[in-house]
């Protein structure tokens, strides 16, 4: 049956809906299993079909932009009771974006700007009949009503949007088959890729599957989902990942493919899934949330690989873009920070050490770099890795202990003409610290 | 730019206005959506997401992304284009060429079909407001140009917006309306983006175009034509356009030339006004810089603004056509092409 979906629009550009229509072709995949129940410019239903459905009614619901008017906000709240799962798509939803800026100045002078004083204006009043009236300050979509994910980016990733979806909609029946991989294995007799110490999930997966990764001498990753029992080389798995403190590039990669597939773990950065397994075994050391239906034997093996990552951090901290970024560091000096205008980056080298200031270090990943592959440094439209109230102070401790910055404190920030733009360029609504005052 | 309007405009044809027409306007809205579409004429799916997906790709090749590039700053580009990828998507020209072609026989049939509608419904006497270099059809540079209704043709410095446009903040709307500020509020109200630049221009800058506009023009016979469904054949028109200039710009080695930042500039206080047109209308930059070139304040026309005026104008004459004069009896519609 295909999953129902609502795409409501708040003040926003409509890039993020862009984005995921830039999937084009791939978007005949994912299309046909999507019930769009509202999306307004691509389907003609009104609001009033989406306010007569039953609360809780539609699967999943985008909500992108932020709470500027007193509309966004009714149409927040909507969505939030008509939908089981709310993901904030994009910047502005997730944390306020650029319209956030806003936020420096009351809202009384915004709009004396936008409708007194401006210098074309012609008639000046500010428009009062059949509007819905302006918040005060831009807010966050997550102070409002309770998101379970955030998608976030300027826009966010098409590849990323697709993943999203997809891991949502993956809400896959597993087959549950009483038989495993094992037992159509072309390695069945001879050749076992565990006898060889390559970890294969397949004594703990459903037969069934048409790929039969085995037939190119690659391990089964559980793609089928559980068995509902086991196959005799289970003994083997569990006792190889009873020992994981080392293991190949190659097994490291099919755990990640284990983990998505099997136990619908997403993995994908820039998606914050709250609830999320990964999240709970960074927390707490193991899954809140029980693994259930499985055999015995297949919950211990998954508990040994989720252990596993417990001990190792860099499967579950939020990387930054410099960890994505291919630029050599260790080449350059910051000694004067430089800007837009000022000569040309070379292609090679890390920005920061040129003198340009550039994000990528406490910028969450997942853009893929595409601002780095045309030479221009990241201006952090993913959100920052943590949530402290002065980035600026944050972003200058880190470039001085992990790059060549030959620049006091004091010499940096005179040299940044325009910090909080620089700065908080996306994130100033969500910045909690500055909302209290506390950031000048 | 081109490849923006070339993805832009081809998703507002396909995308949000095609339904209409081969699904029929009253259909159910379950049925009348792009999924639909795709699902019922795959192959002419598969054309058109292929066309989106050609422009979105060439614009994020060359500005980073294709939503919000990120590569042009102040005296030139970040980067210029790399010659791989121009030999890549130089290849790929020939087939977006055809499927344009295509595009153009789509559209004309529409407009066969739905002749009825585009020759009686929402013909609505404006201003229109474009952007015209010596007079040929220009998306990059050149001067503000207005037609009036009668079709007469003024040409602007942008420098000089403020004399020709005004803002008219209405109490109904936060999207103020921009109007011809010689002509007065409301009967300056002008319309904006492809078939107010077809209005404005001369003539097209490539010839497939020109031919294109030629016909749209020999078929609706004026100078200046005030036929709202319209806009869907200019849409088209300026759709050739763009797939005739990137050949153009693909052909041109020059593009990749590693020389991208052209001018050296210092920041100093001022005030400075820029334009260029977008798929959806001209954006009109006003913007004030202190003397370390931080921008201070501005005054952003955005087509927004350029079409909202002219678009409250056309509903409440459609609405007036349908509703008093009971316009849609009698009204002739094909047969839908998806039943």
């Amino acid at each position: 049956m295909a999953v129902k979906v609502c795409f409501s629009q708040l003040s926003s550009c409509w890039g993020c809906h862009q984005s995921l229509l830039n999937a084009h072709l791939g978007l005949l995949d994912v299309l046909p299993a999507l019930e769009i129940v509202y999306w307004p410019t691509v389907v003609d239903f009104k609001l009033a079909s989406l306010e007569a459905r039953e609360n809780g009614e539609v699967d999943v619901g985008f909500i992108e932009g932020l709470v500027r008017t007193k509309q966004d906000l009714e149409l927040t709240k909507l969505t939030r009771e008509k939908c089981k799962i709310i993901i904030a798509f994009g910047t502005c939803a997730c944390y306020g974006n650029v319209p956030g800026l806003a936020n420096q100045w009351s809202i009384e002078e915004v709009q004396n700007r936008k409708f007194m004083e401006v210098e074309s204006a012609t008639t000046k009043r500010i428009p009062d009949q059949h509007v819905p009236g302006f918040e005060d300050k831009v807010v966050n979509v997550d102070d409002i009503i309770k998101v379970d994910a955030y998608l976030s980016g300027c826009p966010p990733r098409t590849e990323q949007i697709v993943g999203a979806v997809q891991f949502l909609l993956g809400q896959k029946g597993f087959p549950m088959n009483e038989k495993t991989f094992c037992e159509d294995c072309i390695l069945k007799e001879s050749g076992c890729l565990l006898d060889n110490g390559i970890l294969c999930y397949g004594p703990v997966t459903s037969i069934g599957c048409s790929l039969k990764c085995t037939n190119k001498d690659d391990p089964c990753v559980g793609c089928m989902g559980p068995a509902k029992n086991t196959s005799e080389k289970v003994q083997k798995l569990l006792d190889m990942t009873k020992s994981l403190d080392s293991i190949s590039s190659g097994d490291k990669k099919n755990l990640f493919e284990f983990l998505s597939l099997f136990l619908n773990v997403p993995l994908m950065a820039g998606f914050d899934l709250s609830g999320d397994i990964l999240k709970q075994i960074k927390k707490s050391g193991k899954p809140d949330t029980p693994l259930t239906n499985m055999p015995s034997i297949t919950s211990e093996i998954s508990m040994n690989l989720l252990g596993f990552l417990a001990k190792h951090p860099e499967f579950h901290d939020i990387s930054n873009v410099c960890q994505t970024c291919p630029r050599i560091i260790g080449k350059g000096t910051m000694a004067k920070v430089k800007r837009d205008y000022e000569g040309l980056p070379n292609q090679e080298d890390c920005f920061i050490e040129q003198g340009y200031i550039c994000i990528g270090p406490i910028t969450k990943a997942g853009c893929g770099g595409l601002c780095i592959k045309v030479n221009a440094p990241c201006t952090g439209c993913y959100g920052q890795t943590e949530w402290v109230t002065d980035q600026a102070t944050r972003f200058y401790k880190t470039i001085k202990e992990s790059f060549n910055v030959d620049l006091s404190k004091e010499e940096f920030f005179m040299q940044v003409k325009d910090p909080i733009g620089t700065f908080n360029k996306f994130t100033l609504a969500s910045n909690r610290g500055f909302n209290r005052g506390e950031l000048k | 730019m081109n490849a923006k309007q070339y993805s832009s405009h081809l998703l507002h044809f396909y995308a949000l206005a095609a339904p209409d027409f081969l699904v029929g306007p009253f259909a159910d809205p379950a049925l009348r959506n792009i999924v639909y579409v795709i699902n019922k004429m795959p192959d002419v799916g598969a054309m058109a997401l292929k066309m989106m997906d050609f422009g979105q790709k060439l614009c994020a090749e060359i500005g980073g992304k294709s939503i919000h590039p990120i590569v042009a700053i102040v005296g030139g580009m970040k980067k210029p284009m790399d010659e791989d990828a121009r030999q890549k998507f130089l290849k790929m020209v020939p087939e977006q060429i055809e499927f344009t072609k295509k595009t153009v026989d789509i559209a004309l049939k529409v407009i066969e079909d739905y002749w009825d509608v585009v020759a009686n419904i929402g013909v609505v006497p404006t201003y229109y407001l474009g952007m015209t270099k010596n007079g040929v059809h220009d998306i990059y540079e050149g001067n503000i140009r207005v037609v009036a209704p009668d079709g007469k043709k003024m040409d602007y410095d942008v420098h000089k917006y403020l004399d020709v446009i005004g803002e008219h903040v209405p109490d109904h709307s936060y999207a103020t309306h921009t109007y011809y500020k010689p002509a007065g509020y409301p009967d300056g109200i002008y319309r904006a983006n492809c078939l107010a630049m077809t209005n404005c221009a001369d003539k097209m800058a490539t010839p497939l175009a020109d031919e294109a506009l030629k016909a749209m023009r020999e078929k609706i016979g004026n100078e200046v034509i005030h036929h709202t469904f319209a806009y869907h054949w200019a849409r088209i028109i300026e759709t050739v356009e763009a797939i005739e200039v990137i050949a153009g710009l693909l052909e041109d080695s020059d593009i990749c030339n590693p020389d991208c930042k052209t001018l050296d500039v210092e920041p100093r206080e001022g005030e400075g006004v820029g334009v260029t047109e977008a798929p959806r209308g001209l954006l009109l930059y006003n913007i004030w810089s202190d003397a370390d070139g931080i921008c201070k304040k501005l005054n952003l026309l955005v087509a927004t603004n350029h079409n909202i005026a002219g678009i409250e104008k056309s509903l409440m004459h459609v609405a007036k056509q349908v509703f008093e004069d009971k316009a849609l009896d009698g009204l002739k519609l094909p047969d839908p092409w998806i039943k």
